[in-house]
């Protein structure tokens, strides 16, 4: 039997470098041992295999045509995130949605956010500069921030600031005049007229150089001053040390620990500026290569430490539970209504409310949404049917002998569906609920189909609770 | 090019058939079937319902391979449909991997018999695929799931299995499509382990397609296999978007990619109402221009009775048809 504290610690791993894991695989990952478990999460070999994304398609075809709706490629991402042997990466891509956050609400042809989401999963781990270079020629990000509208004659700024203001170095750490001297560089990055959507299906702009739109000229930039293109601009914010500072901080906020919103960083210091300078000096040293990051920041102490210091994302509580409860594993047609439940929870994928991305900790919750998410994981947790379920049914009914007390029925079910922590007064709270209905008997068929029943009640009562929302 | 000419062959492109959208156009073209008479029947993947897309249900087309709606079929059960047969009689049978069952229609398009559940016992099916109707009018079926191919009489009587499932030599992983030759042997499309293999009838390995070398003949995940009336094999590279072709031992001889550049008759009826989307063509380079015809995701394959090849374009949601130019043209007319 694995102690407690390694099952709690693998559990924060893989829900923050994950998006979860059943007691199985936690045990098992705590037999591998900690760090072997973060390595090969940053650094999986070729033979741990990605969702299979081609079954999919030939199943449901209809899932890779793309169009006006995210349905298709939420349902797509959502399989990806379910079957998927290689979590980090694809927490990665997830997170690189947060940052560099494009949205269908106007590019309206989401098999090309389905095409960004997988630059992010091939790409996510690598070097954080080849993928800003890739992003700033990435057509979804062209059409959402206007680049093909940035012409020599009549530049326009919209990719300009974001990429100096959200996606690199953050506010305070460059003028007006580097916006427009940005955008200058980037004249003539921009998309080839693509065949039309009718009649045969939609097909994919591509990126095109045109030297005739772009500025060729002198630029000022970042106190640099030369005949600068777009790969010249990125090179100098590189070479900023803001931009390292402004990328760990992105990483602490999403696995670490909620931080302020990214508009309050250039006047609210960061949570830990000890792990923040730690991070960003492993980025610069490792020419802002990210595995040397992860590496150290997922074996850190104040990692380590912050467990439930996080209130989890909508994907998060949908995916994690999922994952918990082996609902929708393979193939299954029902990833299409599933993938839109985060949304009724404040965040669809592939629509973020606007480049700022999603605004994260607290933010996520309000009436509407925790109703939404008690639900969903409520209905999950309470089905004792479900193939994850049954193991934990399982679990309880092996835990305590043939009877069972309502404390040790909590006690159980507050592991097994962490480990959490509650308060005293929370535990106090489910006891006292599950005391209303008595001991419990494992001792016969009807009695153990009773006590399943009682056991999927108190996993949805501990879903309700204030404690699961963090994660 | 419109054009293939390599070892004493010529494929010509001849048409495309259909559109994405509209009545008697498709959405996801999957299975097709041809007689020899060149009836075609395809079935049409719709999409996953409630998905929001604006393309419906599964069906099955009846039409001609020269471009002539014949009909559709109730077929409100389909819904993954991976094979299409036509019975020595007429009738249609189509699989379908979400039911796990066989679907028949008659001529009329009524349906006739079903049969199939889930399972790996005799008669069940995981996934059914590839269907092909043997000289004796009886039914193979590529049983996905559990990588082998069953044999039925038409009204759905077991009749026997071979295969297991491994990445050996007769072996199976996920197969997909399946034909049979003039000689009775049985081509499978061994889907997961980029290759198709050919068994004698009672299921004995006799060679495999899908090179194991860079010599230009491998196979990424092919979907579907068909043999013309001299014994070429075609097989439908789905993860590469091509046609392969290859002598009948296994050679490779050339490549289709696609050459759908002109619209469908169904197409341009659109446009001709839609000026505003041809205006949007014409501002498209015509070096990108060449993409329109290219195969994306190409599923079924079937020959007629003349030799012309029908290919399901299902990401473009069309038919290409080719013919095969069977008398040899020296090379010196292209001089």
């Amino acid at each position: 039997m694995p102690d407690t504290h390694d099952v709690a610690l693998m559990a924060h791993l893989m829900r923050r470098a994950g998006f979860g894991a059943d007691r199985e695989e936690l045990e098992r990952r705590v037999a591998q041992g900690y760090e072997a478990t973060v390595e090969e999460l940053v650094d999986p070999p070729e033979s741990i295999p990605r969702a299979d994304e081609d079954l999919l398609f030939r199943y449901m075809p209809s899932l890779e045509t793309g169009g006006p709706v995210t349905d298709p490629g939420a349902a797509n991402w959502l399989y990806q995130m379910l079957n998927t042997q290689r979590p980090l990466e694809e927490k990665m891509a997830f997170f690189w949605h947060h940052v560099f956050a494009t949205g269908n609400s106007k590019i309206d042809n989401d098999n090309h956010l389905t095409a960004q989401v997988k630059l992010f999963r091939e790409h996510g781990l690598g070097n954080y500069g080849e993928l800003l270079l890739r992003i700033a020629k990435n057509p979804a990000m062209i059409y959402w921030l206007d680049n093909n509208e940035n012409h020599k004659r009549s530049p326009n700024e919209n990719w300009g600031r974001e990429l100096l203001e959200l996606f690199s170095l953050g506010v305070g750490n460059y003028t007006e005049t580097d916006v427009f001297e940005c955008a200058r560089a980037f004249t003539g990055w921009t998309l080839g007229p693509k065949i039309p959507r009718v009649p045969n299906h939609r097909f994919f702009f591509q990126f095109e150089f045109r030297p005739e739109e772009h500025d060729f000229g002198e630029k000022t930039f970042l106190g640099r001053t030369g005949a600068f293109n777009g790969d010249d601009i990125i090179q100098i914010i590189l070479e900023q040390p803001a931009c390292a500072r402004f990328i760990a901080r992105h990483l602490y906020n999403f696995f670490v620990a909620d931080e302020a919103q990214v508009p309050a960083w250039d006047i609210e210091p960061p949570r830990d500026p000890e792990a923040i300078d730690l991070m960003a000096k492993t980025l610069v040293d490792n020419n802002y290569e990210l595995k040397p990051l992860l590496r150290l920041m997922l074996n850190s102490d104040f990692f380590k430490q912050a467990m439930f210091q996080k209130v989890k994302s909508p994907v998060e509580v949908v995916v994690g539970t999922l994952r918990l409860t082996g609902d929708l594993q393979g193939l299954t047609q029902a990833v299409v209504p599933v993938a839109r439940e985060s949304g009724y929870m404040g965040q669809s994928l592939h629509n973020p409310p606007s480049v700022e991305g999603w605004h994260t900790g607290p933010d996520w919750i309000n009436s509407g949404a925790v109703v939404s998410r008690v639900n969903f994981v409520a209905d999950h947790v309470s089905d004792v049917d479900l193939p994850g379920v049954r193991n934990i049914v399982r679990r309880v009914a092996a835990s305590n002998g043939k009877e069972m007390s309502p404390a040790a029925l909590v006690d159980e079910c507050v592991d097994l569906i962490g480990p959490l922590q509650v308060s005293e007064q929370t535990r106090a709270e489910l006891i006292s609920h599950a005391e209303g209905d008595g001991a419990l008997s494992w001792a016969g068929d009807d009695d153990y189909a009773a006590s399943a029943q009682r056991v999927g009640e108190m996993l949805a009562l501990i879903a309700a609770t204030p404690e699961y929302q963090f994660g | 090019m419109l054009t293939t000419t390599v070892a004493g062959r010529t494929w010509h492109f001849s048409h495309s058939i259909g559109m994405h959208v509209g009545p008697e156009g498709f959405t996801h073209p999957s299975p097709v079937e041809a007689a020899a008479d060149g009836t075609l029947y395809v079935a049409d993947t719709g999409a996953v319902e409630g998905a929001g897309q604006a393309y419906g249900q599964t069906k099955i087309r009846k039409l001609r391979i020269e471009d002539e709606f014949l009909s559709e079929m109730d077929v409100v059960d389909l819904t993954w449909p991976q094979g299409l047969a036509l019975s020595r009689d007429g009738n249609i049978y189509c699989s379908d991997a979400y039911h796990h069952a066989i679907f028949a229609y008659g001529a009329d398009g009524t349906q006739i018999a079903h049969w199939g559940e889930q399972g790996s016992g005799e008669g069940q099916f995981q996934r059914p695929a590839g269907l092909a109707f043997d000289s004796d009018d009886n039914l193979l079926v590529v049983d996905t799931g559990n990588a082998r191919v069953q044999k039925f009489s038409k009204e759905g009587k077991p009749l026997g299995a071979w295969g297991t499932e491994g990445s050996g030599e007769g072996e199976l992983n996920q197969p997909w499509g399946l034909t049979i030759d003039q000689a009775g042997d049985v081509y499978v499309a061994d889907w997961a382990n980029d290759r198709v293999q050919k068994f004698t009838p009672g299921g004995t390995f006799l060679t495999r397609f899908g090179s194991t070398i860079e010599d230009g003949g491998q196979l990424r995940r092919p979907s579907d296999v068909a043999v013309d009336s001299q014994g070429d094999v075609y097989v439908v590279d789905w993860g590469n978007n091509r046609i392969q072709i290859y002598y009948p031992d296994g050679d490779i001889i050339s490549g289709l990619y696609g050459d759908a550049n002109a619209f469908s008759k169904g197409a341009q009826a659109t446009m001709d109402v839609n000026p505003d989307y041809m205006r949007a063509f014409k501002r498209v380079n015509p070096v990108e221009l060449i993409n329109f015809g290219r195969f994306d995701r190409p599923r079924g394959i079937a020959i007629d009775g003349q030799d012309r090849i029908a290919v399901t374009d299902c990401g473009r949601g069309r038919v290409q048809v080719y013919a095969k130019d069977k008398d040899y043209l020296v090379p010196q007319f292209n001089a």
